[in-house]
């Protein structure tokens, strides 16, 4: 995986916290999309970062400016108003992966396993996400007891209807 | 941090954390910013181990001060370095694990006192004020250690500041989020009856919600005013306002909030609507999808043949 070239772009919702993970993340890949998190300084990371990859649109944000926090329905809110298929967004590090009506909600938890007052036993987690035309593969990646899981789920776009 | 923690013996731990911040604190203040943030962090997780570990309710809320007092030291320091962006966030999370992990209402206030006085003194430009506020009422929206005079002045402060933001677009997003400090989540299924000693019930303020709501549309209507008179009215800002406006009406709507009513959410539909058959409007694709998907929305959730749908059926689009 961390061969160079593997990984075309890395999403992060933010708190890298450190100049070291982000040039960590650079090193593993140059394409990076980075959102600012609430203990980030950061100048050139923007509170929400929207990319279009295969036929989807894809949207990055922390998450610390959704009230009530980690609610899908004010997610989903934001998710409207950057007018995105799917929305990666973090700040609880509750690992999380759903389809919400017609559209996508990611929230591949803490890389770290860092201690969040919203999810008291967060274990590390990520997602790796393949994106084949109107097909999103998303790979989920959590690291429980020692134990590494994955599961894999399928989205497929459908074809838009008042967009 | 695995072994640390299985030991269970948070005295030590807590020793340990003293002694690494005694040495971090001759690395100057290049150095500590970046520190004694992950010190502070340590502290909070062990804040939760001890209110869990020990059986004597006394004797972990006396641990639990100590820890919490020792991170009010360190956020101070944070914020003499000066980084008070970080010092703030600390006193917020500080706030949380004070109200949600040991229920003690007086020290969650005393952090959320000096959030607020790092908030007026020492945030440095219009950006930061815009994260520090969302943090602020992100952490307050999930405190529910507070007795209803304490909580009234920290809500007040955060409604008041946030009206007071710079930018229109800004203040109206902050306006919105407020309301939610009128709305609170209900505990889980199985909190039941075993609520904890000082824990309140989830606040429910149907009119409050509508009061902040209504302010927000206020604002969004005086930022067309101002774009009007400035610009000539081509900005279709103030309109995405109100659509997300909106949004948010309907997720009050469909959370049961009696002060948004059938017809007072159709009445806003209708003002919305108008507003985007303006030219401007149907030029931005960016305002376009929003105000259409949102319609989507409500049209799934009409579809869905539930209790909710029978509330949206009566709703024209």
């Amino acid at each position: 995986m961390q061969a160079p070239g593997k990984i075309h772009y890395i999403l992060s919702p933010g708190n890298l916290c450190s100049q070291e993970v982000l040039e960590y993340f650079k090193s593993v890949c140059s394409n990076t999309h980075i959102t600012k998190g609430d203990f980030d300084d950061n100048p050139s990371f923007q509170d929400n970062e929207v990319l279009e990859l295969g036929d989807f649109r894809i949207g990055v944000c922390h998450g610390h400016q959704v009230v009530p926090s980690g609610d899908t329905d004010a997610l989903a809110l934001l998710q409207r108003r950057l007018n995105v298929d799917i929305l990666v967004s973090g700040h609880t590090h509750e690992f999380m992966a759903m389809q919400h009506e017609d559209r996508i909600l990611i929230n591949p938890g803490s890389a770290t396993g860092a201690f969040s007052s919203l999810t008291p036993s967060a274990h590390p987690s990520f997602v790796l996400m393949d994106i084949d035309g109107s097909k999103a593969s998303v790979y989920l990646y959590n690291l429980i007891e020692e134990e590494v899981r994955v599961e894999k789920m399928e989205f497929t776009k459908a074809a838009s209807k008042l967009l | 941090m695995g072994p640390c923690q299985k030991r269970q013996d948070t005295d030590e731990h807590f020793e340990l954390l003293r002694a690494a911040r005694d040495r971090f604190n001759a690395g100057g203040p290049k150095r500590l910013r970046h520190t004694l943030a992950p010190l502070a962090f340590a502290a909070l997780r062990l804040v939760r181990t001890i209110k869990e570990g020990t059986a004597d309710s006394k004797k972990a809320d006396g641990a639990c001060k100590t820890v919490l007092q020792w991170i009010h030291g360190v956020a101070a320091q944070l914020a003499e370095v000066p980084a008070a962006e970080i010092a703030l966030q600390l006193y917020l999370q500080a706030a949380h694990a004070a109200s949600e992990v040991a229920c003690l209402e007086l020290i969650a206030y005393e952090f959320f006192e000096q959030a607020f006085i790092l908030y007026e003194e020492a945030i440095p430009d219009s950006k930061a004020e815009v994260t520090a506020l969302q943090s602020i009422v992100g952490v307050l929206h999930r405190c529910r250690v507070f007795t209803a005079e304490s909580r009234d002045t920290l809500v007040h402060k955060a409604t008041g500041y946030s009206a007071k933001l710079l930018k229109k677009p800004d203040q109206c997003r902050a306006v919105c989020a407020c309301s939610h400090l009128f709305w609170q989540e209900l505990p889980a299924e199985e909190e039941g009856d075993d609520v904890a000693e000082g824990v309140q019930p989830p606040v429910r303020d149907a009119d409050n919600v509508m009061v902040c709501l209504k302010r927000a549309l206020k604002i969004a209507n005086s930022a067309q005013q101002q774009l009007a008179v400035v610009l000539k009215g081509d900005h279709t800002t103030p309109v995405m306002l109100f659509v997300e406006i909106l949004n948010h009406y309907l997720f009050y709507f469909e959370q049961g909030n009696p002060s948004i009513t059938t017809s007072v959410l159709q009445s806003l539909l209708e003002l919305v609507a108008n507003e985007m058959a303006n030219e401007n409007c149907q030029k931005d694709e960016a305002l376009l999808a929003f105000y259409n998907s949102t319609r989507n929305h409500i049209a799934i959730q009409k579809d869905k043949g539930d209790e909710l749908a029978q509330k949206f059926s009566s709703l024209q689009l």
